[in-house]
């Protein structure tokens, strides 16, 4: 359903996002947002504005991020942080089933219980990932409430822009806030959905005054042309199909095969399955648990490793992430959020190492 | 018949017989489930064997333990290493590299009545061994979920992969990005949970090297966390010294 634009956009205060919350709250939702956690600004469930980390940001490069102060004093000024929805909508320890000897098994539905939540501050690629992967575990996509916010400051490295999920948003969540400085600090706001509609209508606000929503248009367009390099998916997804196991000693020299690239994904849906049991051997649970195909035990068929070497097993990874996933679920599997870039501790960055790729088969699209 | 389990120690601090004994109302349920027929840190009681599953703490250090070892192994069915020491020869290994004598002769006052040999060794350099539990000390969770496997009949699962999958399941910030600190999480062996960068420290390394750790490459990241190859390498240098992957990546850096 299309919502018409004149009775769906908003400009409001600041201080909206609390009644934004609370409005939430009060439908039932437990809210999700970007909050300070640990040192970083990170997806976790907050109370209230006052959890949201305002005034600050994050400086993010290959195996750095840094909490910086933000000058404008932005409620959304950091983009993505280790955390992605992934964290809720498949979990990374979930009870499958458990039984009981005496009482019959008592099977677990699988987990919906992402649909009592409400993300608010999840930007395109967030959104993508939702898609993609939903896509690839077979889910039906949840009713979580989903408020958006577009970027218009992008970090180093982000790459939306050349994988078609941002940094604005057309699709996949309720409302969408641009959240501009100037001319004013306001939340320029859109229902996308009619609930979302209804929400905002409980919101108040302005119509926008044309200043707010063109400063809006103007600085997302402005952050997508700033944003610089990135992949070309379709030399990429091309080169890594090649069959050629050569050229991958290079990373294989700098990855540690620890798997935080997989782990902070928000597409990589790899898992393993463990199994409890009772000393009195009365109950069992079963658990699946969130792991990683950089793992050596991960890649044992029959207890022998088919992945042995490190070059492999990165290989492995980044030829799924960037061409078979086209062939599996009919999209890329990155989606250009960066998060493996950053949080990879040795700092190696896809984007390098997919243009490497493309550079070592002479594959040039285009 | 119930089966029987025999906990041995030899070289160590007993701290993971008293991670057993933590274990507290799951102990119970599994003294229930099994005959315990020797526990040195909790009874007295000593049942000759042979025995279902031996459990085994600490390293071998002494001619004697070399022997006694093998006595153990022939009287166990199941034989499972637990703990830094009786996996890789404990921090007590750091001997492996220097001279046991001189190190003997600054602690005690008549080194002469020591019968040691020259290395601390796991108990898998002298026997075969079925299972090896991690960790300085074992985790409690993973022992007792260890020993219901076996009860149950399915395969124990033990994990290979870094502390890294385990920090970012439970959601902690990477202390080695964030803030910059060292962390020997991605070469380390997942067990314990993450715990260390849960509490906002890098992780030292208890449960031993993970599957073919790439230590070379963490030495990069350290340096950026502003700490040097020197450093790194005393890191390794400490419960699991004597596993090879730890001893020769130390050398080399
Ligand atoms: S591969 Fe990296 S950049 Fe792409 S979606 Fe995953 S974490 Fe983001
Ligand atoms: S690419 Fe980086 S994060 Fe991923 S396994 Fe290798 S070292 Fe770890
Ligand atoms: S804090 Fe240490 S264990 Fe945790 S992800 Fe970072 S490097 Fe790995």
């Amino acid at each position: 359903m299309v919502i018409p634009r004149s009775l769906s956009t908003r400009v409001l205060e600041v201080e909206a996002i609390g009644r934004l919350i609370a409005a939430l709250q009060e439908d039932g939702r437990t809210v999700i947002a970007p909050t300070l956690r640990d040192g970083a600004i990170t997806l976790d469930v907050i109370d209230s504005f006052a959890d949201l980390p305002v005034g600050l940001t994050a400086e993010m490069a290959p195996g750095r991020y840094q909490l910086v102060p933000d000058p404008e004093g932005r409620l959304f000024g950091a983009t993505v942080g280790p955390a992605s929805a992934k964290r809720w909508q498949r979990p990374p320890e979930v009870v499958v089933w458990s039984g009981r000897k005496d009482g019959g098994m008592v099977a677990r539905v699988p987990d919906r219980s992402e649909s009592q939540l409400a993300y608010v501050g999840l930007r395109g690629c967030d959104l993508a990932a939702r898609r993609v992967l939903d896509r690839a575990v077979g889910a039906r996509p949840s009713d979580a409430f989903i408020v958006a916010v577009e970027c218009t400051r992008p970090g180093s490295t982000c790459f939306c822009v050349s994988m078609g999920t941002g940094p604005g948003v057309s699709e996949g969540a309720d409302v969408v806030i641009t959240e501009i400085v100037e001319p004013a600090h306001v939340l320029v706001t859109r229902a996308l959905t009619p609930r979302g509609a209804t929400l905002l209508a409980r919101l108040g606000g302005a119509p926008p005054k044309g200043a707010e929503e063109d400063a809006a248009w103007a600085q997302v367009a402005a952050a997508a042309r700033a944003m610089s390099g990135g992949i070309d998916p379709d030399a990429a997804a091309a080169a890594l199909r090649m069959p050629s196991a050569d050229g991958w000693d290079d990373v294989a020299a700098r990855c540690l095969a620890c798997g935080n690239c997989t782990m902070v994904c928000p597409t990589c849906f790899c898992t393993t399955t463990v199994d409890h049991t009772t000393p009195d051997g009365l109950e069992a649970t079963r658990v699946r648990l969130w792991d990683s195909c950089f793992s050596l035990g991960f890649t044992e068929l029959h207890g022998k490793p088919v992945r042995a070497s490190i070059g492999s097993r990165y290989r492995q990874w980044m030829s799924h992430k960037l061409s078979w996933w086209w062939d599996q679920f009919g999209s890329s599997g990155c989606v250009g959020c960066g998060r493996c870039i950053v949080w990879c501790p040795v700092g190696i960055d896809i984007r390098q190492e997919a243009a490497a790729a493309v550079e070592r088969v002479g594959v040039h699209a285009k | 018949m119930k089966p029987t389990l025999a906990v041995f120690k030899f070289a160590s601090c007993d701290g993971c017989q008293l991670s057993i004994l933590d274990a507290e109302d799951h102990l119970l349920a599994i003294a229930a489930a099994v005959d315990i027929a020797e526990f040195p840190e909790a009874t007295t009681r000593s049942e000759p064997g042979p025995y279902t599953v031996g459990l085994v703490e600490g390293s071998v250090t002494t001619p004697h333990d070399a022997l006694r070892i093998r006595e153990i192994r022939d009287q166990c069915q199941i034989l499972v290493t637990i703990g830094a020491c009786a996996t890789s020869g404990g921090i007590q290994a750091l001997r492996n590299a220097a001279d046991v004598a001189e190190f003997a002769a600054q602690v005690y006052p008549n080194p002469e009545y020591l019968d040691v040999l020259a290395t601390s060794t796991a108990i898998s350099d002298h026997v075969q061994v079925d299972y090896a539990l991690y960790g300085c000390p074992v985790s409690v969770d993973q022992l007792v979920d260890f020993i219901t496997a076996l009860l149950a009949g399915r395969r124990p699962s033990v994990p290979d992969y870094s502390v890294c999958i385990e920090c970012k399941r439970r959601g902690s910030t990477c202390v080695l990005v964030a803030p910059g600190m060292p962390c020997l999480g991605p070469v380390t062996r997942a067990g314990c949970g993450a715990i260390c960068p849960a509490f906002g420290r890098g992780c030292y390394g208890c449960f031993g090297p993970s599957s073919r750790p790439n230590v070379a490459s963490l030495a990069v990241a350290w340096e950026a966390a502003g700490a040097t190859r020197e450093d790194l390498a005393e890191a390794l240098r400490a419960f699991t010294v004597g596993a090879p992957e730890f001893m020769e990546a130390a050398r080399a850096l």
